[in-house]
């Protein structure tokens, strides 16, 4: 399971600070305490809303040159402008993640073609102009259109993490379900990997981390390869090596038994 | 228990199944439908935006109190309407997420935190262009307009809305009112573009418009 480390978000207040205030220090801690928690990617959104696009892409030129300082590990680009993407994997050199393609105008191919050029791993979420997909079929039939693309670009298909789409339970009680069926149809359909914003599934219902290591383990069953995810909740990081043990992914326990010894594993 | 306080408990308790029977009864029993409204179902309705605020009842609590609300009023509208009365909602909100934004759970949110404190809410949806924002708001006559926009890149797109609201002329001393939100927005944004009010999450939007109305 690969975990992709979703802290340095600016739609948190305090990073949107960081990001405007321009204070390294701040995103750098964020950036080492996801990586010691053992998260294989950092996410990196500087998305502020304040300033014009030119901000947000000398932004986000300063904050990847900055976070390839304290951590070996790659960051995943997060961001919808074509723009801001190509700035950061310049800056960041070949081997990030591409956070992420979709179905949407503009979103697509210009998308691919920049995973490919600077040798990335490309998140994709099946949704188009017309919105957000609500079954899994509708899901489905995007995510088609988002595999042919890749196809055609030449991404290979083992690099592009299909986003089944996880939305909130308080807002649909279905909405789990479909996201599950979503994972297990997604991996019989197309020889792709999957991702998925965990912590989306618990908003606005008390006791997240609860919901959030339920799913997780859930999910990882359903075939999920990776998750953005909040690697400092040991509750989740937990549950994913002792899902990936239980399930026969952890040879001799070992990744399981090596977070005990760390002192990272909750009961 | 008085009738309006059962019809008041039934909005909490969200008694979906059950609310349509209880209203009829009362009315039944000689109420006149607005004070059933004002009476009892608002009155439970208060009761859940507070409760909701204080994080002592949860989202899809909230979601069914505000399903229960909408099946009491398939009978109440009808019966207010041939009366002449208009309906004594709070205020009309028109809502829709922005053009090249699809987002919609936010803006559901908002839907339902405003529907839950006795607003009539009109959604028009997500990707919705200043055009039509325009044609809606025409048609609605809303006493507020509510955009949302999740994306950094479709925050030029509530402008250019609250310009083409404003060109059309439809936006007379501060009438209706604009509130916008998503997490990129800021109140800082909100001033820049002219909208008139910023709501940092669904319930501060209830606040600041409630407030902006006098409510």
């Amino acid at each position: 399971m690969l975990v992709i480390g979703e802290l340095i978000n600016a739609t948190r207040k305090k990073v949107r600070q960081a990001v405007i205030d321009h204070d390294l220090d701040f995103l750098q801690q964020l950036a080492k305490k996801q990586d010691e928690a053992g998260a294989h990617y950092i996410d990196v959104n500087v998305a502020t809303g304040a300033g014009k696009q030119e901000k947000e892409i000398e932004d986000m030129k300063w904050a990847v040159q900055g976070l390839r300082k304290v951590t070996q590990k790659p960051l995943a680009i997060d961001t919808t402008s074509l723009e801001v993407m190509q700035a950061g994997l310049e800056t960041h050199g070949p081997g990030a993640m591409v956070n992420s393609a979709s179905a949407e105008t503009g979103r697509l191919e210009p998308f691919l073609q920049l995973a490919r050029e600077y040798d990335c791993l490309c998140v994709a979420l099946p949704v188009s102009d017309a919105g957000i997909p609500k079954d899994v079929a509708a899901r489905l039939e995007i995510s088609k259109q988002i595999v042919q693309a890749a196809e055609k670009e030449g991404f290979p298909l083992d690099r592009l993490y299909m986003d089944p789409l996880a939305f909130p339970l308080g807002v649909d009680d279905q909405s789990g379900t479909i996201t599950l069926q979503t994972i297990t149809a997604l991996k019989e359909e197309f020889q792709v990997k999957t991702t998925i914003g965990l912590t989306n599934i618990s908003h606005g219902l008390p006791q997240r981390g609860l919901l959030n290591r339920t799913f997780v383990t859930l999910a990882i069953y359903a075939g999920l390869d990776s998750a953005i995810a909040d690697p400092l909740d040991r509750g989740v990081m937990s549950s994913v090596l002792a899902a990936e043990a239980a399930l026969g992914r952890d040879p001799y326990c070992g990744k399981l038994l090596k977070a005990f010894r760390k002192g990272q594993l909750v009961p | 228990m008085s009738r309006m306080e059962e019809l008041a408990t039934a909005i909490i308790e969200g008694d979906a199944a059950g609310i349509k029977g209880l209203v009829q009864k009362t009315l039944d029993e000689g109420s006149e439908p607005e004070d059933i409204l004002s009476q009892g179902l608002m009155q439970g309705m208060e009761v859940v935006g507070k409760r909701f605020a204080t994080e002592d009842m949860f989202i899809p609590e909230v979601m069914l109190c505000a399903r229960t609300m909408h099946s009491a009023l398939e009978i109440l509208r009808p019966l207010l309407e041939a009366q002449e009365k208009k309906l004594q909602m709070k205020g009309k909100l028109l809502l829709g997420t922005v053009a090249g934004d699809i987002h919609d759970i936010g803006k559901s949110l908002v839907e339902m935190m405003f529907t839950a404190n006795g607003f009539d809410v009109v959604d028009i949806g997500v990707n919705v262009s200043a055009d039509a924002f325009v044609d809606a708001v025409k048609q609605h006559e809303p006493d507020v307009i509510g955009m949302s926009a999740l994306l950094t890149t479709t925050m030029p797109a509530m402008a250019q809305t609250v310009e083409a609201i404003d060109s059309a002329g439809l936006r007379q001393d501060g009438k209706p009112i604009i509130i916008v939100g998503g997490a990129p927005v800021t109140e800082e944004f909100a001033r820049e573009i002219s909208a008139d009010l910023y709501g940092e999450n669904a319930l501060e939007g209830v606040d600041v418009t409630k407030k902006a109305l006098g409510l």
